[in-house]
């Protein structure tokens, strides 16, 4: 049997097939996408924000002196929600339905290795940005915590640092792979076969 | 237009046009469990959509560009499960319950034979079926006439060997 001859049974079973679906109910059910999942996750992230908030306020309205420790963590958890709630826009841009097949397979790769990169690399440079505030802050003797840390080598001080960030780097690659490679490899292979 | 006539519009459209997806979820899901949550996961996403449809395109190529999509690469109901499902090879049963008992197996051969399809595959053959022109096929697919074309004359004869060989 040929494609062209199935045609005819398709469409003829076409007019019989019937409704099962309550569409009114359905419409405002949760989507199980992987999409949808992502945005679940980063949603939880974004809520934690506000408790860490609490936390800090209330050491920041607790005493007049300020530790600049503090202030650095909290520009760092501050930088850290904002890029989640970026991620989490981003994730919701990608969940738009419609557009052919190919731009919304191109577009949904594109925001996706955005996402996972942007993620990894900020992480990475948030890590830098609080080494090198950390050593600015006991150069200048800001913070007292600090000064069993002063007195270590420079030189070996700068290799933990750099043992940090490469080991932040990899799991951070390794748990962005586990999150989205699947699913962003599958999509890749949805494109090479539209393209193939 | 206020959400309540919004959502009657949408509901009679979909109605309307409901066939569309229950072949997608027969030819991409491999369980009746699985079409259900298939079926529901389309209508979530079209309903997401709809607000977007300016009616430029027809309803039919706008649902089937939204229910391809979700099919191919935006459903996973186990995370355990690929993301795309390959189907069982099961006939299914709106096609079967049409046929006499030599065009069932006969249909049940080619049934089979496009379930080994990859999912790329499958949608075209689908909107080739549907009686899609190919200007259609290439509002939806976004792949360029031509080359649908050349897929289109590749995956019958890769349908023929499929056949021959089961």
């Amino acid at each position: 049997m040929e494609l062209d001859e199935l045609k005819e049974i398709w469409n003829r079973a076409d007019q019989t097939a019937t409704a099962r679906y309550n569409i009114t109910e359905l419409i405002y059910r949760d989507s199980k996408s992987p999409l949808a999942a992502i945005a679940k996750n980063l949603k939880a992230a974004l809520f934690i924000f506000p408790f860490v908030a609490l936390l800090f306020a209330g050491e920041f309205l607790g005493s007049r002196h300020q530790s600049p420790t503090s202030i650095l963590l909290f520009t760092i958890l501050f930088i850290e929600f904002l890029f989640s709630l970026l991620n989490y826009g981003l994730v919701k841009k990608i969940q738009q339905p419609g557009g052919n097949i190919k731009e919304s397979l191109v577009s949904r790769i594109a925001l996706l290795q955005k996402l996972c990169r942007g993620y990894v690399y900020v992480q990475a440079g948030l890590y830098a940005l609080m080494a090198v505030l950390l050593e600015i802050s006991m150069y200048w003797q800001l913070d007292s915590h600090f000064n069993g840390w002063a007195k270590i080598n420079p030189a070996i001080r700068i290799g933990v640092y750099l043992v940090f960030l490469v080991l932040q780097l990899l799991i951070k690659k390794g748990s962005q792979k586990k999150l989205y490679g699947q699913y962003l490899d599958q999509l890749n292979n949805l494109a090479w076969q539209l393209d193939s | 237009m206020k959400e309540q006539e919004l959502q009657n519009t949408f509901v009679s459209l979909v109605k309307e046009h409901e066939r569309i997806i229950y072949k997608i979820c027969y030819l991409y899901a491999d369980t009746q469990a699985n079409r259900d949550d298939l079926y529901q996961e389309i209508i979530v996403q079209a309903w997401k959509g709809y607000p977007k449809f300016r009616g430029d395109a027809k309803f039919s190529t706008w649902l089937y560009q939204v229910a391809l999509n979700t099919a191919i690469s935006g459903f996973n109901k186990d995370k355990k499960l690929p993301l795309v499902y390959s189907g069982d090879g099961s006939l299914p049963e709106m096609v079967y319950d049409n046929s006499d008992s030599e065009e069932a197996e006969k249909s049940a051969i080619l049934y089979n034979a496009i379930n080994q399809l990859n999912a790329i595959e499958k949608a075209l053959v689908m909107l080739y079926l549907d009686g899609k022109s190919y200007e259609e096929m290439e509002k939806i697919m976004g792949t360029p006439n031509g080359a649908l074309r050349v897929k289109m004359t590749r995956i019958k004869d890769k349908l023929k060997t499929i056949a021959k060989t089961n």
